[in-house]
């Protein structure tokens, strides 16, 4: 079982908003989902990326003389470039990047690897009722991974927590599950056309497998993200509301207000950022919509406060 | 605060308000501006003194010390401002050039004072509030009568002292009785705080009111009367308690007359002490018998900290396994106001520590913060603290320059380079503790304190004053300061110059003296690459924990005056002030940079978080370390703000106790805040920040110290 590897982008130590108490977080690398809003969108390609942070660029130019592939460069005017086609991933530039401006997003590690991290701070899991969380990406796109890592830490005595979109095959959902605790799980759109649109995917086998998830007993926290024009409509709302009506063993719903922290990400990693310019949803905004869940039974948490 | 402007106390379950009446509002406002234009002195005292001088030095040095101090009391100007509840503080003004010029000339006639410390001191209030002036001075008398010659005039110089206390209160008694006629419509309460003064000025206190008003008379007197500067309210939760009892029980007083009552004395506090320092409250603990002692009292000294906002007084927690829950919920909420105090105070560690010194278990319960972290026990302490502060990472930079100017020979092995370095600071330390010695001896001829000795216990029992062996407790703190910086430059030097042999100690040097200059690779590399202390790497940390050890027992090795030299980490504004002196340094700190704030990691250097951070810290013993030392996390508000982040919070917060910890602080404020405050200094100006041990003003703090409060804010993501 210990020579299962996985790919994972972070292990995140004092993580106090993935589940309760003080946690340890581990980002897994790669997800079925691409969604729009994504504040982690170095989370989604499921192999390593390189990542350029200019302003911690030193111009020491290291990274030009061990790169075989002529895939930094400077241009007459001063600008730093990357050629992200030309790059192999080889990592030779990450290595001699001592200000850590060149950063590869992904790493192959071990369950051990893993685990020697987690136990770190196992003290504080025990006094403050927290542990762990897999996170990501997608931690059900990587199962093996996923399931040997639980399996451990229940071994090992700590509290586990899974936060899944919920797109993957319900027979893998039942492997992980006699070895979590608590699932944290997403809930992005009610339409199907509209969650294929903004997520790449359709949400039929999200949200089946979330009825499902509730009928095994496993405690649920629904985790919804609200995009202001996307998802936050009272329609949308009302509609989620009628649905997670029907699912067992909600603890609560926490609603993640949609934030602009992850766009400069996009642009590091060559992507488009297709919500640019859209504004956070206020304060005010996001009690009316915590109102409307209320109102039908639920206990609502607003992220953040 | 406005939003919480109510708050209700965990005990009685009563609502009190923190908001402030308006005229003690405006004595607030008052307190703030005179923290930003500066606080002065009473210009006139060193002219007393001279005049003193003339007139006594004939007599016995002991008597001289005595009507120097009853005359500073006697003539000693008091101001009062309109609407204050608690009264008489000296009035402070800068001096005019005529008495710069003759306060100059007679200081050369009057023997110098020979240093060392004599503030930052704790007298015995309970003695006194059970007392009064007149059961001390009837104590004092009795002795005398009893007494051989020697020590008749002991008793005679405490006598001669705490009679300017007393005339010292009636004054102010008299100045309250003229300033009601001057106050229309006050009038009442003016004769009201008249007669407390006057009963005061020889009975004990029979009032929460009488009882804070002698302790605020007694601070001023210790203060201006003879030079005990940040003499402090101390164990307020304990001292006033059974005042404050009596009257709620008795009607004669109500939860929010108290609160103010307390804040009055806080406001005060402000008016008599210029920015950039410290003075301290304590609540919480032990008492006697090792019972909890939280209190409604206890709650309410928080609260009036809340409700003030000021930089003085800080409000220290000790915390014990059995404080009460609710008052670490009460003492993190607070935290998420953004105030950052309380500070948490690990009071098993301490009482222990204390033991060791040959504390007794009846005293070492009641100690005191003296300012920042430095520990003393209450009303019967001679100890001076933070003497003197030392540079770490200097001994290692002479170290490498001796070596690189060949003056001595390259060590082989990073051991032998290591033990160069030790020797170095063991000289150092050595070298302070025999001058400190001197100092003292000196101080038992030269020194001497008649009223100190009046507040401080076994000197009236002993018949011998605070500086002749009087006190129950005689030693000297010491503080490190940069030992972060120490480690993490030992580290870079033992993986670049003894590892990879990549340096050598002479071109490392090189490459300080240039500040890096060209070498920003390198500095990253040092940055980034190489394991640093406060990160739970365990290479780093045992370093670490070799050197703190070390500092410990080779100041443990020295005697200074009746007792061993006792050790301490902590640094006050030295991390700056030695920062600004000190060159580049291994760890890749650049020149003029402040050294590391506390006995944690250096700022900006903990990569892992705080709870990496609080490991590291613990992994060393800090029982010995009774000079005091700080742990700093730093939050932002909003992630206070969140129920899981408070709850973290106070976790970190009793794991790190747990684990051994002597004392952690948090700051609690966003890099976007005082980003802001420094462009716009103008609207941050109560925008309070816990700098090393204390807290000051953000806007008032130099460029250097708020680019250094900003990285730590950055930090923590």
């Amino acid at each position: 079982m210990d020579s299962v590897g996985g790919l994972i982008f972070d292990i995140k130590r004092f993580a106090v908003h993935d589940g309760p108490g003080i946690r340890t977080t581990v980002f897994l690398k790669g997800c079925p989902l691409n969604c729009w809003w994504c504040h982690n969108p170095e989370s989604i390609d499921p192999k390593p990326e390189l990542v350029l942070f200019e302003d911690k660029c030193i111009g020491c130019g290291k990274c030009f003389e061990v790169c075989p592939q002529e895939a930094h460069e400077v241009l007459p005017d001063g600008t730093r470039v990357y050629h992200r086609e030309r790059c192999v991933l080889c990592g030779r530039c990450v290595e001699v990047c001592y200000a850590e401006a060149l950063v590869m997003e992904g790493r192959e590690v071990t369950v051990e690897e893993v685990m020697a991290e987690l136990r770190k701070d196992a003290l504080f899991y025990g006094s403050s009722g927290g542990g762990i969380t897999l996170s990501g990406g997608e931690p059900m796109f990587q199962p093996r991974f996923t399931l040997a890592i639980l399996e451990r830490c229940k071994s090992e005595g700590f509290h586990t927590a899974l936060d899944t979109s919920g797109y993957a095959p319900w027979g893998v959902y039942e492997k992980v599950l006699p070895y979590v605790d608590l699932v944290l799980y997403d809930l992005k759109h009610m339409d199907p056309i509209a969650h294929r649109k903004y997520t790449g995917v359709s949400n039929e086998l999200i949200l089946e497998n979330l009825v499902k998830l509730g009928e095994s007993g496993v405690p649920i926290e629904v985790r919804m993200p609200i995009v202001p024009g996307i998802n936050d409509g009272k329609d949308d709302i009302m509609r989620a509301a009628e649905f997670l009506k029907r699912v067992k063993n909600i603890t609560q719903v926490v609603l993640l207000p949609y934030h602009k922290f992850g766009e400069a990400k996009y642009k590091r990693l060559g992507r488009e950022y297709k919500l640019k310019g859209l504004q956070p949803p206020d304060k005010g905004r996001m009690e009316e919509v915590a109102g409307w869940l209320r109102y039908r039974g639920f206990e609502v948490h607003i992220s953040g406060s | 605060m406005s939003e919480e402007a109510k708050i209700e106390l965990p005990i009685s379950n009563a609502v009190v308000s923190l908001k402030l009446r308006p005229e003690i509002a405006r004595l607030r406002e008052e307190a703030l501006r005179r923290q930003r234009s500066g606080v002065h002195g009473v210009p006139t005292l060193p002219l007393i003194d001279a005049r003193a001088w003339l007139e006594h030095k004939d007599e016995d040095w002991l008597i001289w010390r005595a009507r120097r101090t009853a005359e500073r009391l006697r003539a000693m100007p008091i101001e009062l401002s309109p609407g204050e509840l608690v009264v008489g503080r000296p009035e402070l003004r800068p001096p005019t050039p005529e008495e710069a010029r003759m306060v100059e000339e007679v200081l050369s006639s009057i023997p110098p004072f020979p240093g060392g410390d004599a503030g930052h001191f704790h007298p015995d209030y309970e003695k006194l509030f059970k007392l009064g002036i007149r059961g001390i001075r009837e104590e004092i008398r009795s002795r005398m009568e009893a007494s051989t010659t020697e020590k008749r005039t002991f008793y005679r110089a405490c006598d001669i002292a705490i009679g300017g206390l007393s005339d010292y209160i009636r004054r102010v008694a008299d100045e309250c009785e003229r300033f009601a006629a001057a106050d229309r419509g006050n009038e009442a309460r003016w004769h009201k705080l008249a007669s407390i003064c006057r009963r005061i000025s020889t009975e004990p206190p029979s009032t929460f009111h009488e009882a804070i008003e002698l302790m605020f008379l007694t601070i001023v007197a210790l203060w201006f009367g003879e030079d005990h500067h940040l003499t402090t309210p101390g164990r307020m939760d304990r001292t006033l308690r059974p005042f404050y009892e009596a009257d709620l029980a008795a009607g004669r007083i109500t939860r929010d007359e108290a609160l103010e009552l307390i804040c009055c004395l806080y406001i005060q506090l402000n008016m008599i002490l210029g920015p950039g320092s410290a003075i301290s409250v304590m609540v919480g603990g032990r008492d006697e018998n090792g019972e909890d002692v939280t209190n409604e009292l206890t709650y309410l000294c928080l609260a009036a900290r809340m409700a003030t906002k000021l930089v003085y007084p800080t409000v220290g927690l000790a915390w014990h396994e059995g404080t009460p829950p609710e008052l670490m919920e009460f003492a993190c909420r607070m935290l998420g106001t953004g105030i950052g105090d309380p500070a948490f105070f690990n009071d098993e560690l301490i009482v222990s520590g204390l033991r060791d010194h040959g504390v007794s278990e009846e005293d070492s319960y009641n100690y005191m913060n003296s300012t920042c972290v430095e520990i003393k026990v209450v009303g019967a302490s001679n100890v001076w603290v933070t003497s003197p502060y030392f540079n770490c990472p200097k001994a290692l930079l002479e170290i490498m320059d001796l070596i690189a100017d060949g003056k001595l020979p390259e060590p082989p092995t990073f051991e032998d380079f290591n033990a160069l370095v030790k020797k170095r600071m063991a000289d150092t330390v050595r070298g302070a503790a025999e001058n400190l010695d001197r100092i003292w001896h000196r101080r038992a001829e030269t020194g001497c304190f008649p009223l100190a000795s009046c507040f401080t216990k076994d000197c009236l029992e002993r018949g011998l004053d605070f500086d002749r062996g009087g006190a129950r407790y005689n030693w000297v703190e010491n503080s490190f300061v940069g030992l972060a910086n120490l480690v993490d430059g030992l580290m870079a030097i033992k993986h670049l110059v003894y590892e990879s042999k990549e340096l050598s100690i002479q071109e490392f040097r090189d490459i300080l003296r240039a500040d890096y200059e060209g070498h920003e690779d390198l500095r990253q590399r040092i940055l980034n690459r190489i394991p640093s202390y406060g990160n739970d790497d365990d290479e780093a940390d045992k370093l670490a924990v070799e050197w703190a050890e070390f500092l410990e027992e080779t100041t443990e090795s020295n005697v200074v005056g009746l007792h061993r030299y006792v050790p301490g980490f902590f640094c006050w504004v030295m991390h700056e002030r030695f920062g600004s002196q000190t060159g580049a340094t291994p760890d890749g700190r650049k020149a003029g940079f402040p050294l590391a704030d506390g006995a944690g990691a250096a700022q900006g250097r903990e990569r892992c978080g705080p709870t990496a951070s609080v490991l590291s810290t613990t992994k060393w013993n800090h029982r010995k370390a009774i000079g005091g030392l700080v742990q700093n996390i730093k939050f932002t508000k909003s992630f206070l703000e969140t129920e899981g982040g408070l709850k973290a919070l106070r976790n970190l917060i009793e794991t790190y106790l747990r684990r051994g910890g002597f004392e952690i602080q948090v700051n609690v404020v966003s890099a976007e805040i005082l980003r802001d405050a420094q462009a716009h200094p103008e609207n941050y100006q109560d925008l309070l920040v816990r700098v090393a041990g204390y807290s000051d003003y953000f806007v008032r703090l130099n460029p250097n110290m708020q680019a250094e409060i900003i990285a730590r804010t950055e930090h923590e993501g």
